[in-house]
């Protein structure tokens, strides 16, 4: 048979439990969740790109 | 008496239960409404898409190989070309396959106008005479519609460059080449073929280049 003393127990055990989950329940709060802010993206007007064009010149050849 | 404190306990842990029980399923409902896109009555969703100004290069380079200039044959320069497809060379031994102008996109969200610059002129890039020596580029709409006219695009201060048309490059202020590319995907695309004149008296040789910078501003 189980000790009444640990039964005891473990009935206040699951008492201190559940009022703890009372209390994070309680203090869960939708409507800071909702109103959590979004990043603030700044709207992009402008915008720069380069590119690149090359070329090899041989030199002329010089005539004597 | 020991029974009796077992059932009283087991009571109260029971109507704690109960109680925790409760108010989840409250919170539970409270959420469901707050951060879902529940379409109902009840729920909603809050999106805001900002504005971008976005352009890209999607062919950001234009290598010409080496050649020179045919002064055998009694040219007097060079004369290189891109269109949309191929290169062309007269003048020159340079090999026109597979040259392609500079390609620009409109990758945002907003209409912009399009201005170019360039590093370096003709007589940066080659020296030499100037008269037979150019170095300009040419805008066109590769998808139907995507350089616009400005003042039909709302542009306060249009330029209306013609497309088509060689314009000299521009070194120093940017030159507006396109009043209006529309960010829409079927009119989101132009070509800028460069036009590269090379003097037979050329005084810089070997490998010249010049940087392209293309400037888009929200319209």
């Amino acid at each position: 048979m189980v000790s009444e003393k640990i039964v005891v127990a473990l009935l206040i055990v699951a008492i201190l439990l559940s009022v703890f989950s009372v209390i994070l329940t309680v203090s869960i709060d939708a409507d800071s969740i909702r109103n959590i802010p979004m990043p603030s993206v700044k709207p992009k007007t402008n915008d720069q790109q380069t590119g690149q064009v090359g070329i090899i010149v041989i030199p002329p050849l010089s005539v004597p | 008496m020991k029974s009796n404190l077992l059932l009283a306990i087991a009571i109260v842990a029971i109507l704690i239960v109960f109680v925790n029980l409760s108010i989840t399923l409250t919170k539970l409902q409270d959420l469901r409404n707050a951060v879902t896109g529940l379409a109902g009555s009840l729920g909603y969703v809050n999106v805001t898409v900002n504005t971008q100004a976005s352009i890209s290069f999607t062919n950001d380079t234009l290598t010409w190989g080496s050649g020179i200039v045919n002064t055998s044959g009694g040219w007097t320069n060079a004369t290189l070309t891109t269109n949309l497809t191929a290169g062309s060379v007269t003048g020159g031994n340079w090999s026109g396959s597979g040259k392609r102008g500079l390609t620009i996109e409109n990758q945002g969200n907003l209409n912009v106008s399009v201005s170019l610059n360039s590093s370096q002129n003709a007589v940066g890039m080659f020296g030499g005479t100037a008269a037979r020596a150019a170095f300009q580029w040419n805008i066109t709409a590769v998808k139907g519609g995507s350089c616009l006219n400005g003042t039909s695009c709302g542009t306060t201060n249009p330029q209306n460059t013609t497309l088509g048309t060689w314009y000299d490059v521009n070194t120093t202020t940017g030159q507006v080449v396109c009043d209006c590319l529309p960010w829409g995907d079927t009119k989101d695309l132009i070509s800028i073929d460069i036009l590269l004149r090379v003097p037979d008296d050329v005084s810089y040789t070997g490998t010249r280049s010049a940087i392209i910078t293309a400037t888009a501003s929200a319209i």
